[in-house]
C-alpha cells in the first residue's frame, strides 16, 4: 500500500497547474510583464528594469496588464487556499505607475471574479471587461473596481474583447461569438461556429473578425451577426488576426501566414507564407513589415522559438532569427520604439527572458532575465 | 518511453470520448472500466498472493522466532511450508505493475480536463494527427453541479472519495477473526500485516478525501469509478474464491495449530529459547540469555 500514498503525495504535487505563459504589453518607451508571481515594466530605451509588483500569497499572473494613462489593469491567475481547499481566490488590480517607484493599488477586487484570467482585459474609459476561465464576462467599473454587469457564455474565455460603438464582442471556448450590450451585457446577437475560439476578434468599420479551430477566418456583420464571408486555414487560427488599410492579416498553427482583402475575403497574396514552426502568437505590424513570431514543436520537450519579417504587401521575406535562448514564443510580441520585444520561458529553467530585437535587421538589442 | 506510454493512453481516451459522443463522464467510466479489466489478472493474483501470506503467517512467524540464530534451519523450515521470503515482494509486483498506468491515467485526465491554453497546445502535439480535435472541442467540463476542471466546490466528491475507498479496502482486507479468538491468540498484535492492513483500513480513505478536495472534480470522479469498480470486482473475487477461501481458513487453522506444536516443541526442548509475547521484544530475550549464562 506504500504506492498509493506515494501516489497520493505526488498527485497532489502534479495536480498544481503549471504557468508558462508569460503576458507581454506596451505603452509608450516602456515593456511591461505579468509572470509568475510578478508584474515587471521595462524601460526599453535605457534597457533596465523600472520597477516589479509582487502579488500576495501563492497568487500567479498569466495574462498581459493593460495599460492606459499610467495605470495597468490586470487578473491574476489566482491564488489558491491550500492544500485541502476547494477554493481559489482570484483577484482583478488597477495598479497606478505614476510618480512611484513602484506601482501603488488604485484597487483590487477579490470577490468579484471567480475564475482564472488568461487574456488581457478591454481598457474602456468606463469599464474594464475581463474575460475568466470559469465562462464569465465580467464588466467592471473602471473607477472603483465595482462590478458593472455580467454575462455567462459556455465555455472558458481565453481572448481579449474588442469593443466598437455600443457592443462588446466576446469569443469563446464554447464555439460561440457573441455581441454584447455595451451598458447592460446583455446579448445583442450571438453566432455558433464548427470550431472552438481562443482568437480574439478584432473589428473594423463594421466587420467583426474572428479566427477559430475550424481552420476558418470568419467575417461577420458587426450589428447583426450575419456571416458575410470566410477565409480558409491550414489548420487552427489562435493568433489575433491584425486589421490595417483593408487587409485582414491572420495565422495558424501549421506556420502560414495570410492575407485577404477585409471586405470580401479574397487572397491578397499570390499565397500564403509559411514560416518556422507553429504560429499562436498574432502577427504584429509596424510600417511595411509583418512579425511573425513562431515555435517549432518538433521536439515537444524542447520547443524552439523563431521570429520572421516579411514584407506586408507580398509576404516576402526580410529577415529572420531563431531565439537565442531555448525556448518556444507564446506571448504575442510587441513593438516599442525601433525595437520587437519577447517575453520566453526557457526551456530548461523555466525563467523569463525578456528579448528586444531591431525592427530593421532582426540584431538581438538586449536581453534580460529578471530576478525571480 | 514514458512520453510514448501517456500518448498511448490519451489517444486511446480521445478515441472513446470521440466515440461516446463526446461524452467525457461516460468516456472515463469506459476507460476505467477497461483499465481495471486489463488489470484484472493481476489484482486477483495479487489477492491470493495476500490470502496466502495471511494464512502462512503463523507458521512463518514461529519458525522466525525458533530458528532466529540459525538462519539456515530458518531457510530450510520455509523451504518445507512452501514459502520463500521474497514472495511478499512477489506478491507486490502487480501493485508495482498498476502505478505506471495510474500515474499516466492521472497526467492524461489533466491533459484534457484542465482547460488552459497551455494544456491545449500539449494535447494537440500529443493527439495523433488522425483524430480531428476540432470537433472534440472544447471537451465537456460540466457534470451536475460541477465543472470537472475544478475542484468541488460541494466537497461531496471528496466524501465520496473518501467513503468508496474505504468501502473497497474493508472489502479487499482479509476478514478478521471473531475477537474472542484473536484476543486468546494475540493474533492481532503479533501479526505486523494485518496491523498494517488495520491502519491502512482507516488512514487511506480519510487521506484520499482530504486530498480529493484539491484535485479536480474529473480526477475525482475517476477515482469514485475505479473505487466502484474494485468493490464490484472485489465481490466478484469473493464468490468465486468463497470455496477457495474456506480451504484457505481450513489450511491456516491446520498451519496455526502445526505453528503452536513447533513452539511447544522449541519451549520444551530449550526453556532458554523461550520466545516473547512481543516479537519485537529482542531486548528482552537478550536479558534471558544473559540470565542464563549467569546461571
Amino acid at each position: 500500500m506504500g504506492w498509493v500514498l506515494l501516489a497520493a503525495v505526488w498527485l497532489v504535487g502534479c495536480n498544481t497547474p503549471i504557468v508558462h505563459w508569460p503576458g507581454l504589453s506596451a505603452n509608450g518607451n516602456k515593456a511591461y510583464v505579468a509572470y509568475g508571481s510578478q508584474v515587471i515594466a521595462l524601460d526599453m530605451d535605457a534597457k533596465q528594469q523600472l520597477w516589479s509588483y509582487t502579488g500576495e500569497g501563492s497568487v500567479q499572473f498569466y495574462a498581459p496588464p493593460a495599460v492606459r494613462d499610467g495605470t495597468l489593469i490586470l487578473g491574476d491567475y489566482g491564488s489558491s487556499g491550500g492544500l485541502f481547499s476547494t477554493g481559489l481566490t482570484v483577484s482583478v488590480y488597477a495598479l497606478d505607475e505614476s510618480g512611484a517607484s513602484t506601482p501603488t493599488k488604485r484597487w483590487l477586487r477579490d470577490d468579484i471574479i471567480t475564475g482564472r484570467v488568461f487574456a488581457e482585459p478591454l481598457y474602456l474609459d468606463d469599464l474594464v471587461i475581463v474575460g475568466t476561465s470559469d465562462n464569465q464576462i465580467v464588466a467592471l467599473n473602471t473607477a472603483d473596481g465595482s462590478k458593472v454587469w455580467e454575462f455567462s457564455t459556455g465555455n472558458a474565455i481565453w481572448s481579449q474583447p474588442a469593443h466598437k460603438d455600443n457592443l462588446i464582442f466576446v469569443t469563446s471556448v464554447d464555439r460561440r461569438v457573441y455581441a454584447l450590450d455595451h451598458d447592460t451585457g446583455t446579448v445583442v446577437w450571438e453566432t455558433e461556429l464548427t470550431g472552438a475560439n481562443a482568437s480574439s476578434p478584432v473589428v473594423d468599420d463594421n466587420l467583426v473578425y474572428v479566427g477559430s479551430f475550424d481552420s476558418t477566418l470568419h467575417a461577420f456583420d458587426m450589428l447583426t451577426g450575419e456571416a458575410v464571408w470566410t477565409a480558409p486555414a491550414e489548420d487552427w487560427v489562435w493568433g489575433k488576426p491584425l486589421y490595417a488599410d483593408g487587409i485582414v492579416y491572420y495565422t495558424d498553427l501549421a506556420g502560414y501566414v495570410y492575407a485577404v482583402d477585409g471586405r470580401t475575403g479574397e487572397a491578397a497574396w499570390p499565397t500564403p507564407i509559411q514560416v518556422t514552426g507553429s504560429i499562436q502568437a498574432a502577427p504584429v505590424l509596424e510600417g511595411d513589415t509583418l512579425y511573425i513570431a513562431s515555435t517549432d514543436p518538433s521536439t515537444v520537450e524542447l520547443p524552439q522559438g523563431y521570429i520572421t519579417a516579411i514584407s506586408r504587401t507580398d509576404g516576402s521575406p526580410v529577415w529572420n532569427r531563431v531565439v537565442q535562448v531555448n525556448a518556444p514564443i507564446h506571448a504575442t510580441p510587441v513593438v516599442v520604439g525601433n525595437s520587437l520585444v519577447i517575453a520566453v520561458v526557457q526551456n530548461d529553467s523555466a525563467a523569463l527572458e525578456v528579448l528586444q530585437y531591431d525592427l530593421q535587421n532582426g540584431t538581438q538589442l538586449w536581453s534580460f532575465v529578471p530576478e525571480s | 518511453m514514458w512520453n510514448a506510454f501517456i500518448n498511448l493512453m490519451l489517444n486511446a481516451m480521445v478515441l472513446l470520448y470521440q466515440a461516446l459522443g463526446n461524452n467525457f463522464i461516460l468516456a472515463l467510466v469506459v476507460f476505467t472500466v477497461i483499465t481495471r479489466l486489463i488489470m484484472l489478472p493481476l489484482n486477483i493474483r495479487q489477492q491470493r498472493s495476500s490470502l496466502r501470506m495471511q494464512e502462512m503467517q503463523p507458521q512463518i512467524q514461529a519458525i522466525q522466532k525458533k530458528y532466529r540464530d540459525n538462519p539456515q534451519k530458518m531457510q530450510e523450515e520455509f523451504t518445507k511450508i512452501g514459502y520463500s521470503p521474497t514472495e511478499p515482494l512477489m506478491g507486490c509486483l502487480p501493485l508495482l505493475l498498476q502505478m505506471p498506468i495510474f500515474f499516466a491515467l492521472f497526467r492524461v485526465i489533466n491533459l484534457m480536463l484542465d482547460s488552459t491554453p497551455q494544456s491545449l497546445l500539449a494535447l494537440t502535439e500529443r493527439v495523433s494527427s488522425s483524430i480531428d480535435l476540432t470537433t472534440l472541442l472544447p471537451i465537456g467540463n460540466k457534470f451536475l453541479w460541477m465543472n470537472l476542471a475544478l475542484p468541488d466546490p460541494l466537497l461531496i466528491l471528496p466524501v465520496l472519495v473518501a467513503g468508496s475507498m474505504f468501502v473497497q479496502q474493508k472489502l479487499l482486507s482479509p476478514p478478521t477473526k471473531p475477537v474472542d479468538e484473536s484476543k486468546k491468540r494475540g493474533a492481532a498484535d503479533e501479526n505486523p500485516m494485518a496491523q498494517m492492513n488495520q491502519s491502512m483500513l482507516y488512514t487511506m480513505p480519510i487521506m484520499f478525501g482530504f486530498f480529493a478536495m484539491s484535485f479536480n472534480a474529473g480526477l475525482a470522479i475517476y477515482f469514485i469509478i475505479s473505487n466502484v469498480i474494485g468493490v464490484a470486482q472485489g465481490l466478484f473475487v469473493r464468490s468465486t474464491m468463497a470455496s477457495a477461501k474456506e480451504e484457505s481458513e481450513m489450511r491456516r487453522v491446520e498451519r496455526s495449530k502445526a505453528a503452536e506444536l513447533l513452539l511447544a516443541e522449541g519451549m520444551t526442548e530449550d526453556e532458554e529459547d523461550a520466545i516473547p509475547n512481543n516479537p519485537q521484544d529482542n531486548n528482552a530475550t537478550n536479558k534471558r540469555k544473559k540470565r542464563s549464562g549467569k546461571k
